[in-house]
């Protein structure tokens, strides 16, 4: 039995190697890790072996695919109808990294930094291949920034999903928690980009049916998110996930809270070093989601007092009061 | 615990990064189809630019074990390209200088085939280095930060698919992230003025070992001499920090940082939350273990806590969504913390 690898770099090889590309019965006959599998006739026996060659030729390309190498299909002109004759080619300019595109040291130093910051999740194993093919480029990092190990948190369950059905323009489905809700409701979304704000996630999704934009905590999705089969969404590609960055950052410097603290408390030293020292025992914080910034104020218990807006302080009340009543013998569920 | 609002972790959860070193150099991880593909790839046009070169020495190149790296060579002598009737004869793949290779244990590369430049990132690995570029571009000294972006660019060119649309924010370094690097690269200590979750301040002196940026929140880990223990603290809650003269010792070098952030303590204390299965995402750092479904979907789970501070703060951050089920001074405590904070508006 050849091992997969051997069998995708095969595959690889054999088509770079090819000017012309080769058809699938060259490739399932030919290249290693099908070959031995290969029949030859019309029998059933050689139907259904290579039916199964075939399926894994299918799933090969996806595969090859992810690695970022783009396979070529080429359908000759007279015979559209028929895919017998198609071949399948890597063109090397389509392969090669640019001759161009080189790093210098330094610049290596930052992007081994960068790679790294994905340690903790889904997208370690992406990282890393991007680190080992920039290795072979043989050029050793200048390590200025050892002692910093910055780590992108992707710890919601919903990221890896959203992010590999945004990549393939699918539609997701998912149980959200409403910002102010306690009960979850399904959504049926097409995710456009993933965004990380003040170290939240949120996603911009076209939410289905109504077809309108909307942006969504990864926090707040409490259920798997699943792919609908079979179901893609259209759409003018455009850098989704910047512009729901700067959406959040206008929406941040729309609108300001103001909230007096308490001296010599955890919240005066944490909300004074993200937003300013309090002056006179207040701090003016801008925000763009009002149910966020309840979340971070509520923590603080008694050692805050939201002053405006009026909506801030009603949320608040709302909440402390909810979990007032949770915990005392009569509200107990 | 040194931190409030934030974690306490379970012994089962402690034990899993502790292969981790304090550089952030990562462990050697054992190899799938696709590593192993990426590796043939990476390695065919570095060994045509390096060879020969000792297994040792590629080995670290890519970070991969010795045994692997020998195993990968080893294979690649015996792969290549089906050639024109179609059979893979000794003309059509990789050679390598044996001898060398099996009495020498070095890498000699004689003739590649099919493949001599290095392959373009897919898409999401381009995403991957271009957001975490984004991400660490608020860290590094000003004059890199232009080269941030001339690297965003060429990494884009070096795609062979749009990077698919992640970004990360650049968060703001603390105040005293320079003098934190003054520390670490004169190997000196560090002593602050730090205030904890409850308000109590002390001065501490600390052997930095790490600065670890999570999500949006900073993290100091080093050795504490005045508790004399590794302690974890949030660069917000630090103060008044000065570089001292004294160094940081070989022994305090050479501690292995645990890769959870947070250490358990003898004197935690254990509550029982109820919350719906569907919400434990909400609280999975707080690394709750789950026992028990209860009833409509709902599940019972212990988490530790070093201070009933901390658990009315995560109580208050989902209200209603999680609640405390025991021990009763728990739950009076809870109660009290919201009743307390809501008085004020009144």
């Amino acid at each position: 039995m050849v091992r997969v690898d051997e069998r995708l770099f095969s595959l690889i090889l054999a088509l770079i190697s090819s000017r012309h590309g080769l058809t699938k019965d060259q490739i399932l006959s030919t290249v290693y890790g099908y070959s031995p599998g290969y029949a030859s006739g019309s029998s059933t026996a050689a139907t259904q072996a290579n039916a199964s060659l075939d399926r894994m030729f299918e799933r090969d390309k996806d595969a090859v695919r992810e690695m970022g190498v783009v396979i070529e299909t080429l359908t000759p002109l007279d015979d559209v109808d028929d895919n017998k004759n198609q071949r399948y080619r890597i063109a090397e300019d389509a392969y090669e990294l640019p001759a161009d595109v080189g790093f210098t040291p330094q610049e290596m130093a930052l992007l081994e930094l960068a790679a790294r910051a994905w340690r903790e999740g889904s997208l370690s194993t992406e990282s890393r291949h991007a680190l080992t093919k920039l290795r072979s480029l043989g050029v050793t990092a200048d390590s200025q920034l050892l002692g910093v190990a910055p780590r992108i948190r992707t710890n919601d369950r919903a990221f890896e999903a959203l992010r590999s059905i945004q990549a393939a323009h699918g539609v997701a489905v998912f149980s959200y928690i409403k910002p102010g809700d306690t009960q979850a409701h399904e959504r049926t979304a097409a995710p456009l980009g993933l965004t990380n704000w003040h170290g939240n996630w949120y996603v911009l999704a076209c939410d289905l049916p109504a077809g309108v934009e909307r942006t969504f905590l990864l926090s707040r999705i409490v259920s798997d998110v699943r792919k609908v089969p079979n179901r893609t969404h259209e759409r003018v590609v455009e850098d989704f996930a910047s512009r729901l960055h700067s959406e959040l950052d206008e929406r941040a410097a729309g609108a300001e809270a103001v909230v007096d603290v308490s001296p010599h408390t955890d919240a005066a030293r944490r909300l004074g070093s993200r937003y300013g020292q309090p002056l006179e025992g207040r701090v003016v914080i801008p925000f763009a989601d009002l149910d966020l910034l309840t979340d971070e104020l509520v923590e603080f218990g008694s050692d805050v007092l939201a002053v405006s807006p009026p909506e801030l302080i009603t949320s608040i009340i709302a909440k402390l009061t909810l979990v007032e009543l949770q915990h005392t013998a009569g509200g107990r569920s | 615990m040194t931190t409030s609002g934030t974690p306490s972790t379970t012994a089962r959860s402690t034990s899993t990064g502790a292969a981790e070193s304090k550089t952030g150099r990562e462990k050697t991880p054992a190899l799938g189809a696709s590593d192993r593909v990426t590796l043939y790839l990476a390695l065919v046009p570095y060994l045509l630019q390096n060879s020969p070169v000792s297994v040792a020495e590629a080995a670290s190149r890519f970070h991969v074990s010795p045994a692997d790296m020998r195993d990968l060579v080893g294979k690649l002598s015996n792969l290549g390209i089906p050639g024109s009737e179609g059979y893979y004869l000794p003309n059509d793949l990789f050679e390598i200088n044996f001898d060398l290779f099996e009495d020498n244990d070095i890498i000699d590369l004689l003739s590649a085939v099919g493949i001599v430049a290095t392959p373009k990132f897919s898409g999401t690995e381009a995403a991957t280095l271009v957001a975490g570029l984004q991400f660490i571009s608020g860290i590094v000294a000003a004059e890199e930060r232009a080269s941030v972006a001339t690297l965003i660019e060429k990494i884009g060119l070096g795609a062979s698919a749009k990077p698919s649309s992640i970004f990360v924010a650049t968060p703001e370094p603390p105040a005293c992230f320079d003098l934190l690097r003054t520390a670490f690269s004169q190997n000196r200590q560090v002593r602050f003025h730090y205030q904890n979750a409850r308000g109590a301040a002390e001065m501490r002196s600390v052997s930095p070992l790490r600065l670890d940026l999570v999500g949006d929140t900073w993290y100091l880990r080093g050795w504490c001499h005045l508790r004399d223990a590794l302690r974890t603290f949030r660069l917000d809650r630090i103060d008044e920090m000065v570089v001292t003269d004294r160094q940081i010792s070989p022994e305090d070098h050479a501690l292995t940082l645990p890769e959870a952030l947070f250490d358990v303590r003898e004197t935690d204390l254990a509550v029982v939350v109820r919350l719906a299965e569907e919400a434990l995402p909400l609280i999975a750092e707080y690394h709750p273990d789950v026992h028990s479904a209860a009833s409509g979907g709902q599940v019972l789970a212990t988490i530790l806590f070093a201070h009933l501070t901390n658990l009315s703060r995560l109580v208050a951050r989902y209200p209603g969504i999680v609640q405390v089920i025991e021990p009763p001074e728990a739950i009076r405590a809870v109660a009290e913390y919201a009743r307390e904070a809501r008085a004020r508006y009144v």
